[in-house]
């Protein structure tokens, strides 16, 4: 009974451990050199932004559990490194990084800061032309939200995305609209320059937590904000904003890597799927974004196989 | 025991009564107590009821503020905030219902009662009447099933507990009315589950009975919730009956599913600040017990008559069992005194038995020796001689008679003698075959009868074998002792056909032996009757002498060698037999001492001897001592002394001139009788002679004890003076020691002058003898005393003369 016991208990962690000691070999033959060095040096270097939930300022939050799990699933200490919007992906791919829009250009190397960013990135495709992203872990757009007694008056949806985010970009011209460079938020992404909009980029604005209170200061009108930190905002400051409408259509977060760490993007995207499948990613939703769980409910619920076809074409 | 039971049975009847005062006593109180509880019960069930109607007041009372918490939550004025901004659902509103979805959830999730969820649903209503958000389904979904637009409420501004019937069926809703920017938004709605709701009511935790069985929270219209208690037995409150209950407390019948009916107390309490009231329904039975007042008293007045009743019973069994106990012990006793006198009698019938043994024995068996006496011995000699009758044999019977055993009784005593006949009896049974027989006929005489005999000569053989057994000495208290025994024998058939005949031959060749010299054994012969015959004749004519005046005294003179007179003279016996002649005592003194007629004849011989010196007086002769013989049988007469007084008073005789004989085997039969009588008689003045001294067994230590005055040298040593130097030293020296001890010394038997020159030359002094006479009558004593007398005086005077034989014997 003994023995028995003790193979049935070690029996599926060895046949796991030898499948994945099999796939990392196979996978070593071609991108032998980012997880074996994570793996080899110990830390697994998570570069984060305070941004809402995903991470806060006191090095907490959604993604910085998230890769905490990921350092213990990879056996290695968990390491978060601070870093900012500007800066974030050239912590990641050690290249320095000039944006513009969607515009990209690479200025020379810079020092890699991190193995990843996991901080509530979008995917965004200037920066998938940088990184590689994994799998979404995360659904948002972009709202325009408005100070209460803005006269931006919320419009009536009518079923049509397309036709919502043009009616939203109809009512922005003269509209100060405050915007964050380097992020999702950013009112180039979204063309509304060309509404006639005030865009106000200011520089100590560089978190997007920081966008609600500079709207409610007086210094722009309205701001963008994705839809997790706009649902928040709801709760945080009830009847002194409003949403106005989309800037965007649907859009997936995901956790960035190096164009030179396949391995530890596709071991990562293993790991994800496998918290998925085991629910555990629910819950961390509900515990950091328990409104986003209900208002994006579909892809939290049953939809996690078309996930990947969620993810915008490259 | 009649006492004991008595005082048991008034102890009892005490008990009794005190035990049945005692009961009555419990009946009252009991009863007292029963309906006090009863009451108190009521009271009690009354005042939980009133505070289980307080706890569910205070309950919705909660229920109320939760309300107004939930309309106060942020959540819900946040959606009105951003529906009033415009926000549309799509973007923004959305969010805000599923945070008033979520609040509601958590608050169902928060509210509990113990495990129980307080409310089952809440729901936001909007003015119009759609649901905003609800816990009940999907908050985006319709709740189509109820028609919340009737809960529309506005003016009712503080949450209100309704009682609706959902689905069909009552429940308890809470609502309260939310009002935006004092707009009316809409109705707040939950459901009360009915657990929780109940929980107040079944909760007993802060009450102090139980007995609830069943709660029920209801309005006129009937049961909303209900609820058991204690999963008691459900009873269901007859709703139609609770608008004409007025009372708050009713006892009333419910029927069960069986068709039977329960009687139970229905106390209804109105809940304050609600339109329910409580109904607490409760079975009597649970209340007041199993056991009504009434049903109680009439329990325990059972039970008193059964107590009454077994205590009754237990006096009469008591009566019984004492009067059972007293009759047992009764009859217990008697059977002790029964089974003791039985012992008694049982001991004393053994002791009768053995008694009658002994006696039995005694009867058949000598005493001395345990030998068969002659009753048995005649019994057994009978059977014998039928046996050998019937057999054809030979039987023989040998008569054995010890040889001068009358020696050893006078000379040893008679214990000595005792003793003899029973070492004799040992000896001779060791000699005797199991089947022979020995008996003791009497005396020394001893009976051996064989059986079973041969021929004659083993008879012969038997008797030589029994005197070989007595040739050894006997030791008789440290004295050797030699006896010998004379044996006759008589044969069956030859000389005799029955016991008698046969033991009297045999008697008579006994006597032929002793005849022939004793120490032998004769065969009984015809002759030898006619001796037998002689001999018993010779007996009876004995008896009849005295009556014939045929006994005679003679009398021997007794000479003074210092005076050479005759100074006495010694009585002898004679017996002038009709037939026979003269007979001397030889022939027939034995015989009357083995009669015992030797003491009639004895004292004959006194009276007669003192009569005669009388008359010799009375004639003139000089005084003379008379000497008498006495036997052994009359020393042992303690009337003689009395006799010879008598004797000498009647006669006016001298004690002086009387003078006893006794021979020393009479002396030693009883030395201390002897002693005394002999001291008695020298007292009164007579003389003791010891007669034929020197043949006995006389002690020098009696002698000296004796008070004798004379001693008679037997003529054994006379007759052969002074030739044998033996006998003339004995004579010599009984002579020294009469001198010395100092008596008289007399020398018997003189018969030459040899003699009576040695007698008188050593001293002695006297003698008497045929030398000069033989025992002659006393008339012609008197002319020999008067011859003796005149020559003696005429040719010897002073004396030293001795007398010349006058005549022969």
């Amino acid at each position: 009974m003994q023995i028995m016991y003790f193979s049935r208990r070690l029996f599926r962690p060895c046949l796991l451990t030898g499948v994945f000691i099999l796939a990392a070999c196979f996978h070593g033959l071609t991108h032998s050199q980012d997880l074996e060095e994570i793996k080899q040096r110990g830390i697994l270097r998570h570069l984060g932004v305070p941004y809402a939930n995903f991470v806060t300022t006191d090095g907490s939050g959604f993604d910085v559990e998230l890769m905490q799990r990921f350092a213990r699933q990879l056996n290695v200490r968990y390491e978060y490194i601070q870093t900012d919007w500007q800066h974030a992906l050239s912590d990641l791919t050690g290249k320095a990084i000039k944006v513009d829009g969607e515009r990209v250009e690479l200025l020379g190397d810079a020092p890699v800061r991190g193995d990843l960013i996991a901080s509530g990135l979008t995917v965004l495709p200037w920066r998938e032309t940088i990184a590689d992203f994994s799998h979404s872990t995360f659904p948002t757009s972009v709202w325009l939200i408005a100070r209460a007694d803005s006269p931006l008056q919320p419009i009536q949806p009518s079923g049509d995305i397309q036709k919502d985010i043009a009616e939203v970009k109809t009512i922005l011209n003269g509209r100060s609209i405050l915007g964050l460079k380097f992020s999702c938020l950013d009112p180039a992404l979204y063309k509304l320059e060309q509404t006639g909009a005030e865009i106000k980029l200011p520089a100590q604005v560089n978190n997007p937590d920081d966008m609600v209170p500079t709207i409610l200061s007086g210094e722009a009108e309205a701001t963008l904000l994705d839809v997790p930190e706009a649902l928040l905002a709801l709760e945080k400051w009830p009847g002194q904003i409003k949403i106005i409408g989309p800037v965007s259509t649907r859009q997936e977060m995901g956790v960035a890597f190096a164009k030179h760490s396949p391995q530890l993007r596709q071991a990562f995207n293993d790991f994800l799927q496998r918290l998925k499948e085991s629910g555990d990613y629910l819950q961390l939703v509900n515990k950091y974004y328990p409104m986003s769980a209900y208002y994006f409910r579909d892809y939290f619920n049953g939809h996690q196989a078309n996930l990947n076809s969620a993810l915008p074409a490259k | 025991m009649i006492k004991i039971a008595a005082k048991n049975h008034f102890g009892i009847l005490l008990a009794s009564f005190a035990l049945t005062a005692y009961i009555i006593a419990l009946l009252f109180f009991s009863y007292h107590s029963h309906t006090e509880r009863n009451e108190l019960a009521l009271n009690q069930l009354t005042t939980n009821a009133e505070k289980r109607a307080e706890a569910l007041s205070y309950f919705f009372s909660e229920r109320k503020n939760d309300m107004e918490n939930l309309a106060a939550a942020r959540e819900i004025s946040t959606f009105f905030a951003n529906k009033a901004l415009g926000m549309s659902m799509e973007y923004g509103l959305k969010a805000s219902l599923i945070a008033m979805s979520n609040l509601f959830t958590h608050t169902i999730q928060q509210k509990k009662i113990k495990i129980d969820n307080i409310y089952a649903w809440i729901t936001f209503v909007d003015s119009e009447g759609a649901v905003l958000a609800s816990t009940l389904d999907d908050p985006l979904s319709a709740v189509p099933k109820i028609n919340f637009n009737r809960f529309l409420n506005p003016a009712t501004l503080t949450p209100t507990i309704l009682n609706e019937n959902l689905d069909r069926e009552a429940s308890i809703l809470i609502s309260t009315p939310f009002f935006y920017k004092d707009r009316y938004q809409g109705q707040l709605i939950a459901q009360i589950n009915s657990p929780a709701a109940l929980m107040p009511l079944i909760d007993t935790s802060s009450l102090s009975s139980h007995t609830v069985t069943q709660v029920c929270i209801a309005t006129d219209k009937g049961c909303v919730y209900h609820g058991s208690i204690n999963n008691s037995l459900f009873l269901k409150i007859p709703y139609n009956t609770l608008n004409r209950i007025g009372d708050t407390t009713k006892t009333i019948e419910i029927p069960k599913a069986d068709g039977s009916h329960v009687e139970a107390v229905l106390i209804k309490t109105q809940v304050y600040g609600t339109p329910f009231f409580v109904i607490t329904l409760v079975p009597t039975q649970e209340i007041f017990g199993s056991i009504a007042p009434a049903q109680l008293i009439a329990a325990l007045g059972l039970l008193a008559m059964l107590i009454l009743f077994g205590v009754l019973l237990g006096i009469r069994i008591n009566t019984e069992n004492l009067v059972l106990h007293a009759r047992f012990e009764e009859s217990e006793k008697q059977q002790q005194i029964l089974e003791s006198r039985n012992l008694q009698l049982q001991q004393e019938i053994a002791k009768r038995r053995e008694g009658e043994q002994r006696l039995n024995h005694l009867a058949h068996h000598d005493p001395l020796t345990n030998l068969p006496n002659q009753l048995l011995l005649h019994d057994r000699l009978k059977q014998v001689l039928q046996r050998a009758y019937h057999n054809g044999h030979m039987a023989a019977v040998l008569f054995l008679d010890l040889d001068r055993f009358k020696n050893v009784n006078d000379t040893l005593g008679h214990p000595a003698g005792d003793e003899l006949l029973r070492t004799t009896a040992t000896r001779l049974m060791t000699v005797l075959r199991s089947e022979d027989m020995i008996a003791r006929l009497g005396g020394d005489e001893f009976i051996v009868v064989l059986e079973t005999l041969r021929q004659a000569q083993d008879a012969g053989l038997v008797a030589i074998k029994l005197m070989d057994a007595l040739c050894h000495p006997f030791n008789i208290y440290d004295r050797e002792v030699f006896i010998t025994a004379s044996i006759g024998v008589s044969l069956y058939p030859n000389h005799g056909k029955d016991p008698t005949e046969l033991i009297m031959n045999a008697d008579a060749a006994m006597y032929r032996a002793k005849a022939l010299g004793r120490n032998n054994y004769q065969f009984y012969s015809a002759e030898l009757t006619a001796t037998a015959l002689q001999r018993f004749s010779l007996e009876n004519s004995l008896r009849r002498a005295l009556e014939r005046s045929e006994l005679r005294l003679h009398y021997h003179p007794q000479f003074s060698f210092r005076t050479g007179t005759i100074t006495g003279v010694e009585a002898l016996l004679r017996w002038e037999h009709p037939e026979l002649g003269l007979l001397l005592p030889d022939q027939f003194i034995p015989l009357a001492e083995e009669t015992g007629f030797i003491e009639p004849v004895g004292d004959w011989v006194i009276d007669m001897a003192c009569r005669q010196l009388k008359t010799w007086r009375s004639r003139g002769l000089p005084p003379l001592c008379m000497a008498v013989n006495l036997s052994s049988r009359q020393i042992m007469n303690p009337g003689l002394v009395n006799k010879v007084l008598k004797c000498l008073e009647e006669t006016g005789v001298n004690p002086h001139d009387l003078e006893f004989e006794i021979t020393e085997s009479s002396l030693m039969s009883d030395p201390d009788r002897a002693i005394a009588v002999s001291r008695e008689l020298h007292a009164l003045g007579m003389g003791i002679a010891v007669d034929d001294f020197g043949t006995g067994y006389s002690s020098m230590n009696y002698l000296k004890r004796f008070s004798l005055t004379k001693l008679k040298i037997d003529r054994s040593f006379i007759q052969d003076l002074p030739h044998s130097p033996q006998d003339a030293a004995i004579t010599k020296a009984i002579i020294a020691l009469g001198h010395g001890i100092p008596v008289k010394v007399n020398g018997e038997g003189v018969e030459s002058m040899e003699q009576l020159s040695f007698l008188q030359a050593w001293g002695c002094d006297e003698w008497q003898g045929y030398l000069f006479s033989m025992p002659v009558p006393a008339d012609e004593l008197e002319e020999l005393i008067k011859g003796v007398n005149a020559l003696t005086t005429a040719e010897h005077p002073g004396g030293n003369v001795i007398p010349l034989r006058r005549r022969p014997v």
